[in-house]
């Protein structure tokens, strides 16, 4: 079942190193479009055929986001987000550690489809131990041997990448607050529109990728559209990484088909830790709604599937919970992480977050009343869609799917004082 | 392009946002970090509203009209949006309200009037941010704060200048200045306007005054030449403080903390109260009957034999009322000897000079120019209320380029910025004129800009008029200016040189620049050879003249001194023979010509003390008793109107096309006097909020390098000149000066006046 694409080095000796990548057709794909000087178009159509779609959360086409660029004489720049920071997230992580030149030839190719010179890779900080000096390693191989820098292959193509790290801010992930982290400005969501593929890093045309949807570029290149289109299952386009994490056995990043069943994904995890009962999932991140066992069991493990199940695929962080596990404990943390979290500039995301989390601690410490859950949902209600950026959202959505789907434990919290799976 | 709001439809602009319509309809959208001279961050969420075709209410402030949008101010899903952001803007806002400045015209207690809840859903702990003193002028209680961010947006694209930001984030974040640096900006006083709470608030006047007992008076402020349009705000006949009126075409909606705060010194406790003569060589009170008497009897006493033995001199401070009635009445008894310009020394540039001053350009067209020319300015320290029009200029891709003799600093990008010595200055113009190849190449090619086929402006600003090679300066770059074909131009000292000239305060000019064919003496010459008898109208003999020490002579050896003056100064006191208390510009109908050419009238601000009267009241009675008239305000006003009417802008010209180009060889170290920003009039030297800001601090004399190393490392120097000898040591070193230079701080020295306001002197280490 699993389908190993940007994963393929993983489990191989030296798994970053460049000859490792080399040997399995790595930069095979660049080499192509510059020794053959592909047209752009038909990168970009390969990747729309391909149903690629953004790997980070919101999962739009990424061929069609590249389409977004208008040729033109400016300066465009191409930005990889590799500031993972959802909770629940552990997948470019890995990627960056073990195949960080799947990550340069995508950054390469799709620098090369929109026409930019200058690409920038945006490691969160708290990569900078590892994945930061893997990259930096990696991109000085491929310096070397000329895959990136002046004049690559003597086709008159340039490209520099740089290597950036941020300083621990979960918002920094969110684009155009990436942006303007880039420009050396406090990470704040910019307002949209302009978008960025219109006015982005300074100013100028910019398309901002995933890691993990980067390293998946140069496998459709070399392999073809339809090859990693039917490489999915059921109504599912392509593979995904799933980080499994919570109560699973074998909590770790799987790389399968998209549409799987979730209950097969569960399986290749191990099952439920301590063969206790499955509770609920949260499939994409914390930020998605948590999706109760029962309707989780019946999903296949996609983008319309998920959203069907009342939920989304996010990036993939999938956070297991077994039948001894508080919501109203979880919900809690949750909130506290947006809350410490939220960068302050718009005010239902400043004042809410920071309210819901007060509340919820008011809960946990036995104080609740009915009333608190009430505000809690009439809270989140006014947080939803006020906001620049998604983070508001991304607070509000968990509050109203944990009250929704486990109302009556919360309930039970206000009134007994305490967690009902003790 | 039509679009509809609460289905009516009206016409809009290409490229408008939502809340620039509706503003312009006058139909109301609460904001808070909207401000329409800011950038949009579209952060406090207040203004959403409904508009068709999207799931959630969009920000008004950010969103660009569409054709046949439909937006809708009024629904219910606009006032849920707006009512949940009131709600969150409340949860942490304290409730302070009856002891918070701001309160009555707070647009959070405004807006949650209409929006807010009566009671609240929060019950957990609110917010508290600690407080630090950021400056003189303006008190925080950061825990009111809403993080609207327009005190830092002001700062980043306003003024140039940024000292404040946001520091954390979420919840705790806050608005704070870097680590310990305060808010130092000329211009820090409009974030008390712009903060719409009372998170920052104007420390003067703080608990002085609740809003709603104010009255609003306008004003024209008398600290520059721009004119900016202010209102006070009166309390029981006293003026509280000051904030800005809206004229765009002037000041915008701003003002400079001089205008704000200059106000001040209309309450110093050395204001003139009662008219005083001389007794017995003691100054005595007196009334107003025998003291306009005794000077009238003065006046009366001059004949043919002695009417060149008076000297009558005025500020270019005063308003035109003053100013028109003061050449009427000294003009009118024959006196030739009258001037405004005390601050100068070099004359001879008065024959070719136009009627008045003027600045060449309005001032909303001086982001059109291509090239600025700044000659002898430091807009930042001395017309602060620019900095943002330049800004803007220079956003508009205007280059700006600063010659002077002192360093400038300012707060927009600079192309060029040369400091010479006085000399060196013209002679740069002289080859920027002629020889162009005498440049180094880096220079040339900068200055290759700056040809006939751009549209250029030069601009001559009022600290080369204590040099004494103005004229040749003056020249040259008008040379220069008329080879580049550009606008040329000048910013004054007062606020109403411009009028000093029209109406001719000067001794070889008469009305509208007219030739005066019996020219008296100028203000140097005065002095220079003391005459008996002078009237000095609202100047302080200690500052508003070139050289303190020469008419402390002049005045020692005089028999009659008449001072009308607002203030007794210790000079005053020394000096003179009889002094008239008049009023400040607030407390009298008044009026100015800014340097655009501007004619600005308001009405009496606040009522003077008693014993205290209008200055053209005062003159009135004069010309009264010599049967030169009598004039009413409105009929003085009149005249004074139609005066202006008769004179034809267009004609303000440099009389000769050439001009004779001279050079002076000065040698020896160059002194000159700073104007310092704090410095510049009467009230503003007196108010107290001003004096305390850093601004007003730096009161060392400053030397080039040259100098301290030339005079080997010892503990202090001696600084000579022709009328002073200095000890001190009380120096800085500053290495902006071009060599062989001592910069004066102001006109008195730790005590001691300094004589001339600039000259060539010796430097010599104290044996």
């Amino acid at each position: 079942m699993i389908t190993r694409v940007c994963t393929e080095t993983f489990d191989k000796t030296n798994p970053a190193g460049l000859t490792t990548y080399t040997q399995l057709g790595g930069y095979r794909a660049w080499e192509n479009i510059i020794r053959n000087k592909i047209p752009k178009t038909t990168i970009i159509s390969e990747i729309k055929e391909s149903g690629l779609r953004g790997k980070g959360g919101a999962g739009f086409l990424t061929g069609v986001k590249w389409s977004f660029i208008t040729p033109s004489d400016q300066e465009k720049y191409l930005v990889c987000n590799s500031d993972e920071s959802e909770p629940g997230t552990c997948k470019d992580r890995d990627i960056l550690r073990y195949n960080p030149h799947s990550v340069i030839e995508g950054m390469l190719i799709a620098s090369y489809a929109i026409g930019a010179t200058v690409a920038y890779n945006y490691l969160r900080g708290e990569f900078v131990n590892d994945q930061w000096e893997v990259f930096n390693e990696a991109l000085k191989d491929s310096y070397d041997r000329n895959f990136v820098g002046k004049n690559i292959f003597s086709s008159n193509v340039s490209i520099e990448i740089y290597n950036l790290i941020g300083a621990g801010a979960y918002i920094v992930g969110e684009e155009t607050a990436m942006l303007e982290s880039i420009e050396g400005k406090r990470g704040m969501p910019r307002i949209k529109p302009p978008f960025p593929a219109i006015k982005g890093l300074y100013g100028k045309p910019t398309i901002i990728n995933n890691t993990e949807t980067l390293a998946t570029v140069p496998k459709i290149i070399l392999n073809g559209a339809s090859w990693y289109k039917n490489l999915g299952l059921n109504f599912g386009e392509g593979v995904k990484i799933f980080s499994m994490s919570g109560h699973v056995n074998k909590p770790g990043n799987y790389e399968i088909p998209l549409g799987t069943p979730f209950s097969d994904l569960l399986e290749l995890s191990g099952g439920v830790a301590d063969s206790k009962k499955l509770k609920a999932v949260i499939p994409g991140g914390s930020s998605v709604p948590v999706v109760s066992a029962k309707t989780i069991m019946d999903t296949n493990m996609d983008y319309d599937s998920l959203v069907k199940a009342g939920s989304m695929l996010g990036s993939g962080g999938v956070i297991v919970m077994d039948d001894n596990t508080c919501m109203v404990s979880v919900l809690h943390t949750i909130s506290r992480f947006y809350y410490a979290e939220s960068c302050g500039q718009c005010t239902p995301c400043r004042e809410g977050t920071g309210w819901l989390y007060k509340i919820l601690t008011n809960i946990i410490q036995g104080k609740g009343t009915n009333n608190d859950l009430v505000q809690l949902e009439r809270i989140a209600g006014m947080i939803e869609g006020n906001c620049i950026c998604a983070l508001g959202d991304a607070a509000a959505l968990p509050v109203q799917s944990f009250l929704k789907n486990f109302w009556n434990e919360f309930e039970y919290y206000v009134d007994k004082k305490q967690s009902m799976v003790l | 392009m039509e679009v509809f709001i609460n289905n009516k439809a009206y016409i809009a602009n290409e490229n408008e946002t939502v809340i620039e319509l509706t503003d312009r309809l006058g139909i109301h959208i609460p904001r808070f970090c909207y401000h329409k001279h800011l950038s949009v961050v579209a952060s406090c969420r207040m203004c959403l509203v409904e508009i068709e075709g999207f799931d959630h209410a969009q920000p008004a402030c950010s969103t660009k009209l569409k054709e046949d949008m439909k937006i809708f101010t009024k629904s219910n899903k606009t006032k849920q949006a707006q009512k949940a952001t009131m709600e969150f803007l409340l949860i942490n806002h304290p409730l302070d309200c009856p002891i918070c400045d701001q309160g009555g015209e707070c647009e959070l207690q405004d807006i949650s009037l209409e929006f807010g809840d009566d009671h609240s859903q929060y019950m957990q702990m609110k917010r508290v941010v600690l407080d630090r003193d950021i400056s003189p002028l303006i008190s925080t209680d950061m825990t009111r704060c809403i993080h609207c961010s327009r005190c830092v947006r002001f700062g980043e694209e306003i003024s140039s200048s940024k000292e404040l930001g946001l520091l954390d984030r979420g919840e705790e974040m806050k608005i704070d200045t870097f680590i310990n640096e305060g808010v130092s900006s000329e211009l820090s006083g409009n974030m008390i306007d712009l903060c719409p709470v009372g998170a920052l608030n104007n420390k003067p006047y703080r608990y002085s005054a609740r809003t709603w007992d104010l009255s609003q008076h306008s004003g024209i402020s008398p600290h520059d030449c721009i004119g900016s349009n202010i209102y006070y705000h009166i309390y029981n006949n006293k003026i509280l403080r000051a904030v800005p009126r809206e004229n765009e075409n002037i000041n915008q909606t701003w003002i400079s903390d001089r205008d704000r705060f200059g106000y001040e010194g209309i309450y110093s406790s050395d204001r003139a109260t009662k008219p005083m003569i001389r007794r017995n060589g003691k100054l005595m009170e007196s009334d107003w009957e025998v003291a306009i008497d005794a000077v009238d009897t003065e006046l009366k006493k001059l004949n043919e034999s002695n009417i060149d033995k008076i000297g009558c001199l005025t500020t270019p401070q005063s308003t035109c009322e003053e100013l028109y009635l003061f050449q009427k009445l000294f003009r009118g008894i024959n006196i030739q000897n009258i001037d405004h310009r005390t601050n100068e020394r070099d004359f001879s540039y008065q024959e070719d000079f136009p009627a008045m001053p003027l600045l060449g350009s309005n001032l909303n067209e001086i982001d059109s120019f291509d090239n600025i020319l700044l000659v002898g300015v430091n807009l930042k320290k001395e017309f602060p209320i620019l900095t943002p029009r330049l800004i803007n200029a220079t956003k508009n891709k205007t280059k700006i380029f600063s010659f002077n003799f002192l360093p400038s600093n300012e707060d927009f990008p600079l192309q060029l910025n040369l400091t010479f010595k006085p000399n060196d200055l013209v002679n740069f113009f002289h080859n920027l004129a002629k020889n162009r190849k005498a440049l180094s190449s880096d220079l040339n090619k900068i200055v290759k800009e700056l040809n006939p086929n751009k549209k250029n402006l030069i601009i001559i600003g009022p600290s080369i008029s204590q040099l004494q090679n103005q004229t040749e300066i003056i020249l040259s770059v008008k040379n220069f200016s008329d080879s580049i074909n550009s606008s040329f131009g000048f910013l004054t000292n007062h606020c109403n040189s411009t009028s000093s000239w029209l109406f001719g305060i000067l001794p070889h000019r008469l009305l509208l620049g007219e030739k005066n064919q019996t020219p008296g003496l100028n203000a140097y010459e005065m002095l220079e050879k003391p005459l008996s008898t002078y009237i000095l109208y609202n100047l302080e003999p200690e500052y508003d003249f070139w050289n303190n020490l020469l008419l402390d002579k002049a005045l020692e050896k005089s028999k009659m001194n008449i001072f009308f003056s607002s203030f007794v100064t210790p000079s005053i006191e020394k000096h003179a023979d009889i002094l008239l208390p008049i009023t400040t510009f607030a407390e009298s109908d008044g009026s100015f010509i800014n340097i655009e050419g501007k004619y600005q009238k308001y009405n009496k601000i606040v009522n003077p003390k008693k014993g205290i009267k209008p200055g053209y009241l005062v003159l009135n009675e004069l010309i009264k008793k010599n049967n030169l008239g009598n004039y009413s305000i409105s009929d003085l006003r009149k005249e004074i109107e139609s005066e202006i009417i008769n004179f034809d802008i267009k004609e303000n010209k440099f009389s000769r096309k050439k001009l004779k180009e001279e050079m002076h060889n000065m040698s020896g170290i160059f002194k000159c006097t700073e104007r310092g920003i704090y410095q510049v009039d009467s009230l503003v030297r007196r108010s107290a909020s001003l004096q305390m800001t850093t601004h007003a601090k730096n009161s060392v004399i400053r030397l080039s390098k040259d100098i301290v190393e030339d005079a080997e490392k010892k503990q202090y120097i001696e600084i000579i000149d022709q009328f002073t000898r200095f000890k001190t040591n009380v120096y800085n070193v500053d290495n902006l000066l071009p060599k062989k230079t001592v910069v004066y701080p102001s006109s008195f020295f730790q005590g001691n006046p300094i004589g001339s306001k600039s000259g060539y002197i010796t430097v010599q280490k104290n044996e």
